[in-house]
């Protein structure tokens, strides 16, 4: 992450090392192809690639900024970037809150593209990786705040796979359950419909390129349980069968613990928690 | 991947210029390999830190442990960690690792003043060996003498061979493990109450209780795994609530329904005024109370577990100490029976007003959550830790949570349960079951009683009267004998004592540093306490060696030795067997003990205690055999150097102490083959709650429950007062100083604080106060002040906001940070039954550096 | 540094002969030979001047057609570490170079 910058100066010395590196670069094919990369985290958080674009690096590299992407795209939602924007001048992006990508079924802009900048193997729109929607804001969420809002969720063109919605009890009623929204990065295509349609002032969920909105884990901590799922069992020997000292009547399960071995009549609900006096953690504002 | 930014350019370049050419090119296929199909080989572990005891999976590669995951099948976690465990594959990987044996020396020789210098493990034994031979020969000193401060962290056939060597070998009981520090009066709390150590529930409680209440345990920092377990009930079952009863707003305060912030020490207020509201308010289990239970007075004028000179002690009539006559001046343990009535009478002095009075606690909270324990329909769940134990009124503190839980008959059933948690891996596994205390025997035995020192010596083959009736030092009186001389030998492993202990700079380090003692410290990184010692031993750590824990529901976990120790690291099991064979038994033993066994005339130590026909009868081709069911042709390197599968050995010898008497544990290698079992193991089968008809074994058909602890199989009800603290804010020194954890660091940081992302984290100590208290003194947040109390001083930076909220007249320091020693500043008071210290309240006062 | 790569076209039963010309310069690599002579190489020199200088060197060796620089990079500190994760190149389809 080398640049930190405003994007006034930033945008003014991506200009100038653009132009600069113009100058020296040799002509390829007839097309006057000048391809360079500086480090292409110069790209603004708003600011989205066409489906299919390389990693940065590698895109601002292969870019040869010849417009064909923007010239195919039969929703004009793409732009090629102006020097005076914080953009590798003449590179292809959308904005989502302005305009999402509408996710066209034979991706003209891909096919568009002569350098193999915008990936030729995306043959599946629904497998394109824009970037990343992200829940920014819990506190502004309606989902969050227990109203049932779910246009993000509705609005998804990949709805239950890029976001579910999770539940989770609402301890300040009781009674109702959280619907909240959560964005799955193996569906997510970074469109930006959900960032498009969020109805909150200021949307509350936003689309990121990947690098700006994925987390790694380290390599040196494994997820056991997708481990065992993607093993197709423990990776270590199963433990061998336990028994439990237990009263009659009475059985005793790993991974369910204690319960009467006969079903018993339904417990009576639980009377719902009172509206004050709640932990802190559960109470509405800091959800 | 790593690549320098001229590789990575490159490769970009070749790419870029590949895909404009349409070719592929195989190098930059190679560097695009995918990370999948590593090789890493999995095998099962326990977490290394808290008493929780997660399962974890540990994943090792080219001899190096390289990953970890939580175990998605250890029923305790499954699969997951907190951030400390999820950084567990780096905490052997530290870069100051101790690879070599470095003796302190000047022109050659041992020189107390001397310079850190390598030398070889021979070496080190010999000076060693030399050392403890003198002591016990020293009239001065004996073979009390010669002590070893231990760990709850020491696997358990590691602390059952310390044990050994020292009450068998050495013929000294001052042995004592660092869990002195943190659940003493825990031990001493069950023992009183039931006559038997550890608790009668499990962690399943947790998902049948209908309140959870908090007494001085920060569990959403201290053991988030089970904390993440409570918010679950609370969040699925809402009815749940949840108590936070703390000295100071901590993190666990978030979810609580109620928090009650009381005054330090007014604890044992709070417990009395609850029983007296359940007895008031009619709400006793008559039926319960009179069948298992009996009521006794306990004597009151104990003191503070302070050295004998101190005005509070010589005021005292029943510290035990030596009075005027040479007698002792009774025993704080002392009690006598009494009748439900007077019991009655005596905590019906705590009414409310009196209680809100002493703790400052609002009335309706109290009142609140005295009718949570009394209503008969709602089931409790109590944890404690660190704010109990710590405490110099520890034991009285413990059995009274559980008067409150015996006069409402809420105990040994599923959410009915008083639960003590722990804060080691193996405190319960290691310290409490084996026994590694300066009383204690395996399987709850003492060395004061005849008839359990008869069974150990008939256990271990060794003649009558080879292990003392006295007790040895405790981990205070170690601290303190040090200094007056009467240590000659002290060594201490997988501890760092000179940080964790209080009053550094008091007693610990003129103790260490006084020229009658030599110091040895086992340890894997130069800590404090290694830089201090005379002698430093580098040891194999956690997956380096084959191990066994035991966390705080009585489960006992095994894991195989996954990789080598670096450099010539060895595990403490190898330097303690080892080390006992540089003894003959004459030169150890007196003439007449060994008159009682002369086919030991000319053996070792080692021929005695570990090649003894026991440990040493499963051939080494049982490791390969045991454990074929995770890896073919598995060894580990005692078992290598020693010719025998030596855990197998040990463990199956020390299992002999539990069986038939509610202790017992599983089999050996079942162990390998489980995540884990909860004892009692009877017939196969584990026991969820103790004491409970139907769940226990040892509970006859119709007797529905029984405390078989005691002789009578009724538990005792105390009564005890309140007393105030040690030592109380006045005008010099005008605030509560409490000491304690933060999430990130575990303990003294030895591990934690070599795991870089651990140590961005939390890197510093810093002391919370209230915004209030800040500003009278001129302090704004981040400002460095000077923390000083009778003792010492320390500087720090000031916060007044984050995870801690202070109460005006307190401020808190945690104790991780080896720069800035808390414990230069703390009280060496103690539980005068448990002599564990309270590390919670001394008075300190604070000023701008 | 200057680090940059090209594509070279190489006339037909000329590689060997390139390949033993471009090993005569300082600072080329070669990285692939496709089979109808394209060939994928990067030049590493100290300064713009000599860059420039080593595209002259190889266009004017026997057998070359044409050498098109494709990439460029400068950088200043070369030997620092990055952690980065390379994956494999798409190879455009149908395109004619």
């Amino acid at each position: 992450m080398d640049n930190e910058n405003k994007p006034s100066a930033a945008a003014r010395r991506q200009f100038l090392a653009d132009t600069a590196r113009m100058a020296c670069g040799v002509g390829l094919l007839g097309l006057g192809v000048g391809l360079y990369a500086r480090h292409a985290r110069a790209l603004p958080p708003a600011a989205i690639r066409p489906p299919g674009a390389l990693p940065e690096t590698e895109f601002s590299a292969a870019c040869i900024r010849c417009g064909l992407c923007v010239r195919d795209c039969p929703f004009d939602i793409l732009h090629l970037a102006k020097p005076e924007e914080p953009i590798s001048t003449g590179t292809p992006y959308f904005v989502a809150r302005q305009v999402p990508c509408e996710m066209c079924e034979d991706i003209p802009c891909v096919k568009a593209c002569p350098t193999g900048a915008l990936d030729h193997f995306l043959k599946d729109i629904n497998k394109s990786k824009m970037g990343l929607a992200v829940l920014v804001d819990h506190e502004t969420c309606l989902n969050f705040l227990g109203l049932r809002c779910d246009i993000c969720y509705r609005v998804c063109p990949v709805i239950d796979k890029a976001i579910t919605l999770d539940r989770q009890v609402n301890a300040r009623t009781g009674r109702h359950t959280h619907f909240i929204p959560v964005v799955h990065s193996d569906h997510c295509t970074g469109c930006g419909k959900c960032e498009k349609a969020c109805p909150t002032e200021v949307a509350s969920i936003k689309v990121f390129p990947l690098y700006m909105a994925k987390g790694q884990l380290s390599s040196h901590y494994r997820l056991g349980w997708v481990e065992k799922e993607k093993a197709g069992g423990s990776l270590v020997a199963p433990d061998v069968e336990h028994r439990y000292n237990l009263p009659e009547g009475m059985k005793y399960e790993s991974g369910k613990g204690l319960s009467p071995s006969v079903p018993s009549a339904p417990a009576p609900a639980s009377p719902p928690g009172s509206g004050s006096g709640l932990p802190r953690a559960l109470q509405g504002s800091k959800l | 991947m790593k690549l320098t930014r001229r590789e990575f350019i490159k490769t970009n370049a070749i790419a870029a210029a590949a895909t404009t050419a349409g070719m592929s090119i195989p190098g930059v296929a190679l560097a695009a390999a995918p990370e999948g199909q590593d090789g890493v080989r999995w095998d099962k572990g326990v977490c290394r830190y808290c008493g929780t005891g997660c399962g974890v999976l540990v994943g090792v590669k080219d001899g190096r442990v390289v990953a970890t995951q939580g175990d998605p099948d250890a029923p305790v976690n499954k699969g997951l960690n907190c951030v400390k465990g999820y950084f567990l594959s780096k905490i052997q990987y530290g870069k100051d690792r101790l690879m070599r044996p470095l003796l302190r020396m000047k022109d050659g020789k041992f020189d107390k003043n001397g310079e850190f210098a390598p030398i070889s493990w021979d070496a080190a034994f010999d000076i060693m060996a030399q050392k403890v031979k003198a002591t016990i020969k020293n009239p001065d000193q004996g073979p009390f003498g010669v002590s070893m401060f231990g760990s709850g962290q020491w696997t358990v056939w590691e602390g059952y061979a310390a044990n050994k060597l020292m009450k068998a070998g050495f013929r000294s009981n001052s042995i004592d493990p660092n869990a002195r520090h943190c659940m003493a009066s825990a031990v001493f709390g069950f023992i009183r109450t039931f006559g038997a150590d550890e608790p009668m529930g499990v962690y399943d409680d947790i998902e049948h209780a209908d309140a959870f209440v908090l007494w001085g345990a920060n569990m959403a920092e201290m053991h988030p795994i089970l904390w993440s377990r409570v918010t679950n009930r609370r969040l699925t079952a809402t009815h749940v609530k949840v108590n936070v009863l703390s000295t100071f707003t901590h993190r666990s305060c978030e979810l609580a329904d109620a928090e009650l912030i009381f005054n330090p020490q007014s604890d044992l207020a709070i417990l009395n005024y609850i029983c007296n509201y359940i007895i008031q308010s009619g709400k006793v289990n008559k039926d319960f109370v009179a069948k298992h239970v009996n009521f006794h007075k306990g004597v009151t004028d104990i003191g503070y577990g302070l050295r004998p000179n101190h005005p509070l002690e010589q005021v005292a009539g029943n510290n035990g100490y030596p009075g005027a006559d040479g007698k002792p001046k009774g025993n704080p343990m002392n009690s006598s029976p009494i009748t439900f009535d007077e019991f009655a009478r005596f905590v019906s002095e705590y009414t409310l007003d009196k209680t809100h009075e002493i703790s400052g606690v609002p009335k309706d909270k109290l009142e609140a959550l005295a009718k949570t324990y009394a209503d008969p329909k709602t089931k409790v769940t109590s944890f404690w830790t660190m704010g109990f134990n710590q405490h110099t009124r520890g034991t009285w503190v413990n059995n009274m949570i559980y008067n409150v839980h015996l006069l409402v008959g809420k105990i040994s059933e599923p959410g009915n349960s008083p639960f003590s948690l722990t804060g080691q891996p193996s405190a319960c596994g290691t310290a409490r079951e084996v026994g590694t205390f300066a009383h204690r025997l395996p399987a709850d035995m003492l060395v004061a009683n005849p008839q359990h020192r008869e069974f150990a010596e008939k256990t271990w083959k060794l003649p009558a009267g080879t292990i003392s009736e006295r007790i040895g030092y405790h981990a205070v009186l170690q601290s303190r004998m040090l200094k007056d001389g009467k240590i000659g030998f002290y060594w201490t492993s997988t501890t760092n004592n000179m940080q964790a202990g209080p009053n550094v700079n008091g007693e610990i380090y003129p103790g260490w540093r006084n020229p009658k003692a030599f110091v040895v410290v086992s340890d894997v990184y130069p800590t404090v306490s290694a830089l201090s010692a005379d002698l430093i031993l580098p040891c194999a750590m956690w997956m380096e060696k084959e191990g066994a824990f035991g966390n705080a529901e009585r489960r006992g976990q095994f894991w195989r030795q996954q990789v080598k120790a670096p450099g010539e690291g060895k595990s403490d099991l190898w330097q303690y067997m080892e080390f006992s064979k540089r003894f003959k038994v004459e030169e150890v033993w007196p003439a007449d003990l060994l008159a009682k066994a002369p086919e030991y005339k000319g053996k070792t130590l080692y021929d005695v205690l570990d090649a003894n026909g026991q440990c040493d009868m499963y051939p080494k081709s049982e490791c390969a055999r045991v454990n074929a069911h995770a890896w073919a042709n598995y060894t580990n390197d005692e078992s290598d150097a020693f010719g025998y599968y030596v855990q197998k050995g040990l463990f199956e010898e020390y299992r002999r102490f539990g069986l038939g008497k509610g202790k017992d544990l599983g089999e050996f290698d079942t162990y390998h083959k489980v995540r884990g079992l909860r004892w009692p193991v009877v017939n196969g089968k584990e026991t969820l709650w103790r004491y409970r008809e139907g769940y226990d074994p040892y509970i006859k058909a119709g007797e529905t429950l029984k405390f078989y602890g005691k002789p009578d199989g009724k538990a005792v009800i105390f009564a005890l007062p309140y007393q105030p603290a040690a030592e109380m804010p006045d005008k010099d020194y005008d605030l509560w100083l409490c000491t304690g954890r933060v999430l990130e660091h575990w303990h003294s940081g030895s591990m934690t604080r070599r795991v870089p992302e651990l140590y961005k984290s939390f890197p510093d100590a810093v002391v919370w106060m209230h915004p209030k208290d800040a500003e009278k003194r001129g302090i704004k947040r981040n400002d460095v002040v000077k923390v000083s109390t009778r003792r010492g001083e320390i500087e720090l930076r000031v916060d007044t906001k984050g995870r801690n909220k202070m109460p005006e007249g307190m401020v808190f320091i945690p104790f991780f940070d080896e720069h800035r020693l808390v414990n230069k500043l703390t009280l060496d008071a103690t539980c005068p039954i448990s002599k564990e210290t309270d590390f919670k309240k001394c008075a300190a006062k604070v000023v701008k550096a | 540094m200057n680090i940059s790569s090209a594509i070279i076209h190489v006339l037909p039963g000329n590689v060997a002969i390139v390949r033993s010309g471009l090993a005569m310069v300082p600072g080329v690599e070669v990285h692939g030979i496709s089979p109808e002579g394209k060939m994928i190489v990067t030049i590493e020199t100290a300064d713009e001047g000599s860059n420039a200088d080593t595209y002259q060197r190889i266009g004017q060796l026997d057998g070359v057609m044409s050498a098109a620089m494709v990439y460029h990079q400068t950088e200043s500190e070369p030997e620092m570490e990055v952690s980065v994760e390379v994956r494999r190149q798409p190879v455009p389809q149908n395109k004619e170079i």
